[in-house]
């Protein structure tokens, strides 16, 4: 939604205030409801759908193949396809970039390990259907979801190949889970002094920063950085904002994890 | 001491300067109070000084700080308009609210006040070839410009506008690229969000504008004719009168000395000709009048 | 706009050879003179800074910043700024800031990465320039990546990201387009904080390893790259002033 000036200023009035006034009513803290579907895409590994309560929609599929370790470097690529934008937009290409990076970065890939030779590679593809605000946080989620439910085949041949070549077999039904720390993100929005957790597209059409933490493997590690959530109000902050920020991810990622697991 | 009578070293960007305002001189019956206005190179921040919020004058190029003491004036005139004009639109508004309060003050006790225009300006930086003051003048309400006709239809001409009087255009030409040197071949917003064909033909683009046939003279304007207005490919000094929409400023040519000051006869093909009263120009060596809305030449 | 043929101009026959004048000699002796002046080294011999050598465009700089870890390693970064220009589309009260990053010689960083420094960078001068100012129009950035590091593979983005934000600020003085604050960044380790307003406000945060990454390091970091940032704002401010007095 578009909106007119003297409501973007009234908005950023509210939010500087504090404890700020969301337009939803919402804590500094609290995150929009989300409903999370998990496994249903039936030709695919690993597949979720979460839809947020402002109608933001993101399906993420996992697919698996097996490889040669010695030819492929990353073991995992992720695609991002947004409705209603282009391809090479700055935001796509963005955000493809940032998860593509966290994912290689932060996920061990000893873990996607098959035998001595091969090993698996893994294909996200991430749909946003519809959009309303910054993605990034969703698709995050989405991600984590889909990796968590995600099979692979169980593997019957020996591990060992290197003196005896063969190619790895799989059990024609057993599927064994696919065990790897995933991480996830969060985008924050500064808004004066307050930092507010899930911007709704309103608050990020007059926050004075965004940022965005990573959280992996029980603590916060990088990306750490200043994000654009619009053009026209993009201001300075204070530094202690930034440690806020990672302060209230200390908090908050646990409990977001437990309910995603949940 | 004042701000103002200080000696200030060259200014960089952020380099705070002064405070909006200030009090002087102290009686027993009136205390002044000296207001200082950003104008052209100047902005007003906030600060945090050790927790404390203040608001401070700032440079935001390098240059000489200027203090410009503003003579107030109950009713504005032409005089004090074109001023105006000379130095600052933006902070226009901010003025007007400073004489409206002062005013208020005069009429409650008897102080005094004075109220300076601060700028910043780099006299060497226009591209190093024009003297005058160089800030990257953008065409704002009440801007006089120079601008060529690039076509007519019966409501309307469309310009482009060439440069702003008695200002210096960026070395890239911000304001018209169409003769002014070298361009930039490829650059541009337009280019990184355009296909090659469609920035192509925008290639020496320019900020564009309309003079409406209501806006071509202050007297008459029903019966403007465009066509016998302007024609293609005439030079036209007008003023703005609005920002008007994404692509069109919106000009006038109502006034005694605005109009076409350059117009070559027959469309064009012909030779310069000169403007013989308010309607007609003559080509010189034929002989043959055309009519157009005319500046007054002198 | 429907037609794209550019009918303003009137062509003339296609044999047609256009007017070329001889460009007097005076000027362009002029500019290197003025870019004589403008090559003084700086105090700290960590940075060097020339501006103004793009001639077509409003303002540029050309930086060289060694490496703080290698003495061997530089990197060499050329900004040009063109504009404020028009820009097309709906009515926009402020300016658009765009900023293209290009590795002219060798290209070692990822194309998803460039976008992700492209936006960082504009996200921080979304922050600094006077936008007000320029209604209508369009300021285009253009940064050209000389050199960086050896090898083929190796770049330090940290002080690449650094180098571009000195640099895109020196650009702006240059072209005289009004900026809040004589922005500059700083780094420590793998990370870089761009400062304003004598480093009590952070414009941009980058952070790209684990380390010291909870909420009380942070502000260490913080602290560290403000260090940084202070000796380059001062080298900066330096040489603007400088430059500015020898023209005088």
């Amino acid at each position: 939604m578009v909106m007119s000036l003297t409501e973007k200023r009234y908005l950023q009035e509210c939010l500087i205030s504090k404890p700020p006034l969301r337009p939803d009513g919402r804590n500094d803290d609290q995150f929009r409801p989300i409903e999370v579907f998990t496994d249903f895409l039936p030709t695919s590994n690993g597949s979720s759908k979460i839809v947020a309560s402002d109608g933001t929609e993101c399906v993420v599929s996992v697919k698996s193949k097996v490889v040669d370790r010695s030819l492929e470097d990353d073991l995992i690529v992720v695609d991002v396809d947004i409705t209603g934008r282009r391809d090479d937009s700055p935001l796509v290409q963005e955000i493809a970039s940032i998860l593509n990076r966290v994912l290689l970065l932060q996920i061990d890939q000893e873990q996607l390990r098959l035998t001595q030779k091969y090993s698996f590679k893994l294909y996200i593809d991430v749909l946003v259907l519809s959009s309303y605000s910054h993605p990034l946080t969703l698709i995050s989620f989405a991600i984590y979801s889909a990796l968590n439910s995600t099979q692979l085949p169980t593997l019957i041949s020996s591990e060992d190949d290197l003196d005896v070549a063969e190619l790895p077999t799989f059990h024609d039904y057993d599927m064994s889970k696919l065990n790897i720390d995933i991480p996830i993100m969060f985008t924050l929005a500064v808004c004066g002094q307050n930092v507010i957790v899930d911007p709704a597209s309103s608050e990020s059409d007059v926050a004075s920063n965004g940022i965005l933490v990573t959280w992996c493997k029980g603590k916060v590690g990088a990306p750490i950085r200043t994000l654009s959530l619009n053009e026209e109000y993009t201001r300075g902050i204070h530094p202690d904002r930034l440690a806020e920020s990672i302060r209230l991810i200390e908090i908050l990622a646990p409990k977001v994890l437990q309910a995603l697991d949940g | 001491m004042a701000f103002h009578a200080k000696n200030y070293p060259v200014a960089y960007p952020g380099q705070l300067l002064c405070p909006t305002f200030e009090l002087g001189e102290k009686t027993e019956t009136f205390q002044e109070i000296i207001r200082y206005v950003p104008g052209n190179g100047v902005t007003d921040e906030e600060y945090e000084v050790n927790g404390q919020k203040m608001r401070a004058l700032t440079a935001t190029v390098l240059g000489e700080v200027r203090f410009l003491e503003q003579v107030l004036q109950t009713v504005p005139t032409d005089e004090d308009q074109s001023k105006d004009e000379k130095d600052i639109g933006a902070s226009k508004a901010e003025l007007e609210q400073g004489k409206e309060e002062q005013e208020e003050e005069d009429k409650g006790e008897d102080n005094p006040e004075k109220v300076f225009i601060v700028t910043v300006a780099d006299s060497n930086l226009a591209g190093k070839h024009v003297t005058e003051d160089f800030a990257n003048n953008l065409p704002r309400e009440g801007s006089i410009v120079l601008a060529r006709i690039t076509r007519i239809s019966s409501q309307r001409a469309n310009v482009e506008i060439l440069a702003l009087e008695n200002k210096t255009i960026p070395v890239d030409s911000g304001v018209g690229s169409n003769g002014a040197g070298v361009t930039a071949p490829g650059g541009g917003s337009a280019a990184a969000t355009l296909s090659v064909s469609q920035a192509a033909a925008d290639l020496g683009e320019t900020f564009k504008g309309i003079i409406s046939a209501r806006d071509v003279r202050a007297t008459d304007r029903d019966r403007v004719k465009i066509m016998e207005s302007f024609r293609p490919g005439d030079i036209v000094r007008a003023q703005v009168i609005s920002l008007g929409d994404g692509s069109n400023y919106h000009l006038s040519t109502a006034r005694n000395d605005l109009g076409v000051v350059f117009a070559r006869a027959f469309n064009g093909a012909g030779g310069l000709m000169y403007a013989i009263d308010w309607q007609t120009m003559v080509a010189p060596n034929t002989g043959f009048m055309e009519s157009r809305k005319c500046a007054k030449p002198f | 706009m429907l037609n794209t043929t550019d009918r303003r101009r009137i062509l003339g026959p296609a044999n047609a050879k256009p007017l070329v004048f001889d460009r007097s000699s005076v000027p362009v002796e002029e500019n290197q003179e003025s870019a004589k002046k403008s090559s003084v080294s700086t105090g700290n011999d960590a940075i060097y800074i020339e501006n103004g050598i793009v001639v077509n465009c409003n303002g540029s700089s050309y930086l060289e910043v060694r490496s703080r870890t290698n003495d061997k390693n530089c990197t060499l970064l050329l900004t040009s700024i063109y504009g404020p220009r028009p820009s097309r589309g709906a009515f926009n009260a402020k300016a658009t800031l765009s900023v293209q990053f290009k590795e002219v010689t060798l290209e070692k960083i990822a194309a998803g990465q460039i976008k992700e420094i492209c936006t960082f960078l504009t996200n921080v001068f979304n922050a600094v320039v006077n936008l007000e100012r320029y209604p209508k129009s369009g300021i285009d950035v253009f940064l050209s990546l000389i050199h960086s590091s050896s090898g083929q593979q190796d770049f330090e983005l940290e002080s690449i990201i650094t180098a571009c934000v000195n640099g895109i600020t020196l650009a702006f003085v240059d072209a005289g387009i009004e900026i809040l604050d004589t922005v500059s960044a700083g780094m420590y380790k793998r990370n870089v904080t761009a400062f304003m307003k004598n480093g009590t406000e952070v414009v941009g945060f980058w952070k790209d390893d684990d380390e010291q990454s909870s909420s009380e390091n942070i502000l260490e970091i913080v602290e560290k790259c403000k260090e940084h940032y202070l000796t380059n704002r001062k080298t900066m401010i330096e040489f603007m002033v400088r430059n500015k007095n020898a023209s005088d």
